[in-house]
């Protein structure tokens, strides 16, 4: 394992490496994926380039929408105030993210990019509606982040390009968002399936109005349940339109079976955890 | 959060829970590890290790991999003076024949594992030994395989062996089993498997080896077995007084550190390159070719009488030896003395066999062939108590075995036996029975008790040795050639030491683990440290104060019975006192040693034969019960352990905190093996070779472990203690399985117990599934 290790000062400074090395550069964000890549021989950069001295991205700004830099480690949206909350979920994605040390170091941006499947704050973002800025030697892209995601270990970033923040708007009025885990232990774990939702009542508080469930750990990206989501839109949350909701959502996703989980077993916790994801949420409003 | 310790009333010491010496170091990273160790010059070496689980090597060329930048030394087969290694059991005296362990230091022709090693490269760098292993050119041709015992044991099965596939076969009958079975009101039968578990030590393998200024190989080794030494004479075929084994502190070894590692490849790299040579597995290469527990299939068939008597037993064992014997055949010797758990049973036939598989291969890990047994054994014992409606602890209060009566193999049990009180108290610890939290969940409580053997087999003459003796200032040094793998196996030594010669455990030095400078006590295996060293440390401390007494008694005018030591002086009766040290001048000018070398022999006995025989065994048991409360998600199969409480009958705890230690941890391990550890293969290649796949238990996935340290004052060891390493992992996946089965009403008998088994068990994922 032998590479060349870059600091960029600067955003520009970073782009233009960036591109520079297209291809043979990675940037290193958090480093919680990336050096155990690069240690197991799976990737072999030629360049490294650290972020940890660009200013500014590792800042969570809150001004109608929501900007995470993309160096906002795991930690930090565990410790901010404001997405207590109608995005307790998000706190909630990144809570059980590894364990103390990689939540200290392991960031929003590298989680992204990794493009696990079985992410935890992904799903968050994508119940979100969350869209990803991209900035390469072509100038700033903005793409959803849905679109962004393409296959496992695959992203729509283009060489050199790089990620650096996410948005997202901050949600308004009876909203309630909720991410449940099931893993085989409680920390350290990669989640055998995830779930996030994100609900909104009308101004009465009856019907939902709009509704977002996104999975982890049952498709080859992060997934939104749509058939589920449109079962919910229009009617009153009652228990049975949340279970009908669960086993749309099962029928629905494409979970594969291996050492961690049988792709039957990770259906029946589609099932299971998508209601409780939603009745979560619905608790959030009392 | 033991119970106040009734401590005898002349003890200073001993009994009290004192820090350990070795604590403060480890927490403040000042330890000097095995892979902590450096020298000028130091090599790095790496193992080349193979891909297939079974395989003929047709080439093997390492002429490319030797010329590469900065490579000292390939190393293959045909460079390793004696390539197959039959280890007795070090130390011992009797030919113990068929136990035998035997492994390949290098493969020759045939590799029979994945990840077994195939080359050695030393070289300047790590990264250039990495590269120089990639370059070995190896081609393999690849050859039928077997992966499960049972089908190693088919006919026209492939062999692993030129011998045949049946690696050991041990057998007890006793009683008419076929007459009591048909007086036996109520019958279960009941099938479990166990699963290949590792042992996951923070510390991997590592070590260092030079050859010294007198010429002698020393490897300072992560091992839990200094004696080894002979090992590495015998492969490199140089004379035993040649090779010097160091064993620094471990970072745990549970049996995973008791065959040999790294030693053998650093003695074979120093001795060709004369230099100063490293070697540390990395956690894959761990994970992927050391060692496992033996996954075991255990048919059990229990009948008992109306009123809840165990009548008779038929036991059918099956164990998976992996590809080399190791210590196989032992392993499955004491999962025959132990298979009808701590019961009378007055009829039993057990009928244990292990194979050669092309798996990784299998050996010693905590609990050694006993800990397999108890999750069928007291999964037995619920389902007969539910079948007669007698709770938990009735069930074990009735069959119970009481000093006086014998297991199946005949040996009788002298010492005190610690049931049916130990499942009495674990059982009342669990307190009030806690509500449900929520619609779908299931709260239930399990309870699972054990025997342990402690100390070795009684036909291999286990012995122990230890140096005490006094510098001229009174201070005091305990020379005892224990590996202490983390257990506080050195500083329980002090304790003793500093009781007997009455001075403070601020006055004792101890020098532990070194092949040529401490003398040899036997392997940090067993349970056997506190017994067999702490035995041989009281009787040379005892002898030392003889010798001291002796002197100081006509010093003083008094009988050298009315003296005792106490705070560094000899005081007689009424007050009058000599400091020690003037007492150690006067030694000095009359030629009494300041020092005494004591050597501790277990009982000893001959073989026993199992089958016909009544004998003994084990030197004697540790007895223990743990109680668990789970919480079920009766929609997902989730458990959650919401509270865990472990008693063993310890005869004495000589440090309270470290037995606290050991039971906590040993439970800890004990429900890792239960809920979550599995090694996987797949045809012999192994699908968890990292801690993301391979899970142990982190701090969040286990309740605080309440450990009840029971002091019945009776023992084989120094104030009567009893071994307490391993008997505490023995319970756990039984205690857990059977509150499981209290929560939902099903019996989970595959271990481990994971969420998906007892989602399907509860017919959550259809039929099929």
């Amino acid at each position: 394992m032998s590479f060349q290790y870059h600091e960029p000062v600067s955003l520009a400074e970073a782009v233009d490496l960036g591109a520079r090395f297209g291809a043979d550069g990675r940037f290193l964000a958090g480093g919680t994926d990336l050096i155990i890549q690069m240690r197991r021989g799976k990737v072999a950069p030629r360049h490294v380039l650290s972020l940890h001295r660009v200013p500014g991205l590792d800042a969570i700004e809150l001004n109608g929408s929501v900007r995470l830099g993309a160096l906002v480690t795991h930690r930090a949206i565990e410790r901010c105030a404001s997405f207590q909350g109608r995005l307790r979920g998000l706190v909630e994605g990144a809570e059980v993210v590894g364990g103390h040390q990689i939540r200290n170091v392991g960031t929003v941006g590298g989680n992204i990019i990794n493009a696990s499947p079985a992410a935890d704050v992904v799903p968050v973002l994508l119940a979100l509606d969350a869209t990803i800025t991209c900035v390469g030697a072509d100038g700033e892209r903005t793409l959803t982040l849905e679109e962004f995601l393409l296959e496992p270990g695959r992203t729509a970033r283009r060489p050199g390009e790089l990620l650096t923040a996410v948005r997202f708007a901050v949600p308004q009025g009876r909203t309630a968002t909720a991410f449940l885990k099931a893993g085989r232990r409680r920390a350290m774990e990669i989640s055998v399936v995830c779930v996030a939702a994100r609900l909104t009542l009308d101004a009465t508080g009856e019907r939902c109005v709009e509704a977002r469930i996104a999975l982890g750990a049952v498709a080859p990206t992060t997934w939104r349940a749509r058939e589920a989501e449109r079962l919910l839109e229009g009617r009153p949350l009652t228990p049975e339109a949340m279970r009908e909701a669960g086993r749309a959502a099962a029928a629905g996703c494409r979970p594969i079976g291996d050492v961690r989980a049988s792709a039957r077993y990770r259906r029946l916790l589609v099932e299971t955890l998508v209601p409780r994801a939603l009745a979560r949420c619905r608790k959030r409003f009392e | 959060m033991a119970e106040a310790v009734v401590l005898h009333p002349s003890l200073r010491l001993v009994g009290r829970p004192l820090p350990r010496h070795d604590a403060r170091d480890k927490v403040a990273a000042a330890t000097a590890y095995a892979a902590d160790w450096g020298m000028p010059g130091m090599l790095q070496a790496t193992v080349l290790r193979s891909p297939y689980a079974s395989a003929r090597i047709v080439k093997l060329d390492t002429g490319r991999a030797a010329a590469m930048p900065g490579v000292a030394a390939v190393l293959t087969a045909k460079d390793v003076p004696r390539n197959t290694l039959a280890t007795d059991v070090p130390g011992q005296t009797t030919a113990v024949g068929p136990l035998r362990a035997t492994l390949h230091v290098l493969a020759t022709e045939r590799v029979r594992h994945q990840g077994e090693p195939v080359a050695l490269v030393a070289a300047e760098t790590l990264e250039q030994a990495r590269a120089a292993a990639e370059a070995i050119e190896v081609q393999y041709e690849p050859l039928p395989g077997v992966f499960d015992p049972e089908a190693a044991l088919a006919p026209g099965a492939p062999r692993v062996h030129e011998a045949g596939n049946l690696l050991a076969h041990w057998r007890i009958a006793r009683g008419d089993s076929a007459a009591a079975f048909a007086r036996a009101a109520v019958i279960v039968e009941g099938e479990y498997t166990t699963q290949f578990v590792d042992a996951a030590y923070l510390e991997p393998e590592s070590g260092v080896a030079w050859i010294d200024s007198d010429g002698v190989i020393t490897i300072r080794v992560s091992t839990q077995v200094i004696e080894h030494f002979r090992d590495v004479a015998e492969v490199l075929q140089i004379p035993q007084n040649r090779v010097r084994v160091i064993g620094p502190y471990l970072g745990g070894g549970f049996g995973g550190k008791e065959d040999v590692t790294v030693e053998v490849y650093l003695g074979l790299l120093a001795l060709r390159t004369g230099r100063p040579v490293k070697m540390v597995w990395t956690r894959q290469e761990s994970l992927l070719a050391r060692a496992k527990r033996h996954p075991y299939r255990m048919r059990y068939r229990t009948g008992a009488s109306a009123s809840g008597e165990i009548v008779a037993e038929q036991i059918d064992l099956l164990a998976d030896a992996g590809a080399y014997a190791y210590l196989s055949a032992l392993v499955l010797l004491y999962s025959t003395v132990t298979a009808a758990g701590p019961y009378r049973v007055p009829a039993v036939e057990v009928e244990a066999r292990c194979a050669y598989t092309n798996n990784p291969p299998t050996s010693a890990m905590r609990g050694f062939g006993a800990m397999q047994t108890v999750f069928a054994y007291e999964s037995q014992m619920d389902r007969i108590g539910r079948a007669l409606g007698l709770d938990p602890v009735e069930i074990r209060r009735m069959n119970a075995l009481r000093r006086g009566d014998s297991l199946p193999v005949g040996q009788v049990l002298e010492t005190h036996v610690a049931m049916p009180e130990l499942a009495e108290r674990v059982w009342a610890a669990l307190g009030p029975v806690r509500p449900a939290r929520a619609a779908h969940v299931k709260v239930g409580r399990g309870l699972a008790c054990n025997l342990q053997p402690y100390g070795r087999i009684v036909w291999l003459h286990d012995w122990s040795s230890a140096w005490v003796g006094f510098e001229m200032d009174g201070s005091l040094v305990v020379r005892c050639g224990v590996p202490d793998v983390g257990g506080g196996q050195a500083s329980s030594l002090c304790q003793i030491a500093a009781e007997v010669l009455g001075v403070g455990l601020e006055q004792v030095s101890v020098h532990i683990g070194d092949s040529a400078l401490t003398p040899l006590a036997g392997t940090t295996t067993a349970s056997r440290q506190l017994y067999m060293s702490g035995n041989a440390v009281l009787k040379a401390a005892r002898e030392l104060r003889a010798q001291l007494l002796a002197v100081a008694a006509p010093m003083l005018g008094v009988k050298d019975s009315a003296l005792d030591l106490l705070e560094g002086a000899v005081v007689a009766d009424g007050g009058r006192s000599l400091p020690v040290p003037d007492v150690l001048r006067r030694c000095a000018r009359e030629g009494v040693p300041r020092s005494h070398l004591a050597v501790y022999h277990a009982p000893a006995g001959e073989p026993v034969d199992l089958a016909t025989g009544s004998g003994k065994v084990f030197p004697d048991y540790t007895f223990g019960a743990h109680a668990a409360e789970v919480e079920i998600d009766m929609e997902t199969g989730a458990v959650r352990l919401v509270k865990y409480v472990a008693a063993h009958d310890v005869g004495r705890a000589i440090n309270p905190q470290s037995v606290e230690g050991q039971i906590q941890g040993g439970a800890v391990q004990g429900l890792g093996g239960g809920l979550l550890e599995e090694v996987i293969l797949e045809e012999g290649i192994n699908l968890t070779t990292s801690f993301a796949s391979y899970l142990i238990p982190t701090a969040a996935d286990v309740p605080d472990v309440e450990a009840l340290v029971v002091e019945s004052g009776e023992g084989l060891g120094p104030f009567n203690a009893r071994g307490i390493g391993e008997p505490p992992i023995g319970p756990p996946a039984a205690a857990v399985a059977n509150a499981i089965a209290d929560a939902t009403g099903v019996r989970l008998t595959r271990l481990p117990l994971t969420p998906e088994r007892l989602a399907r068990a509860l017919g959550l994922l259809g039929k099929a599934g």
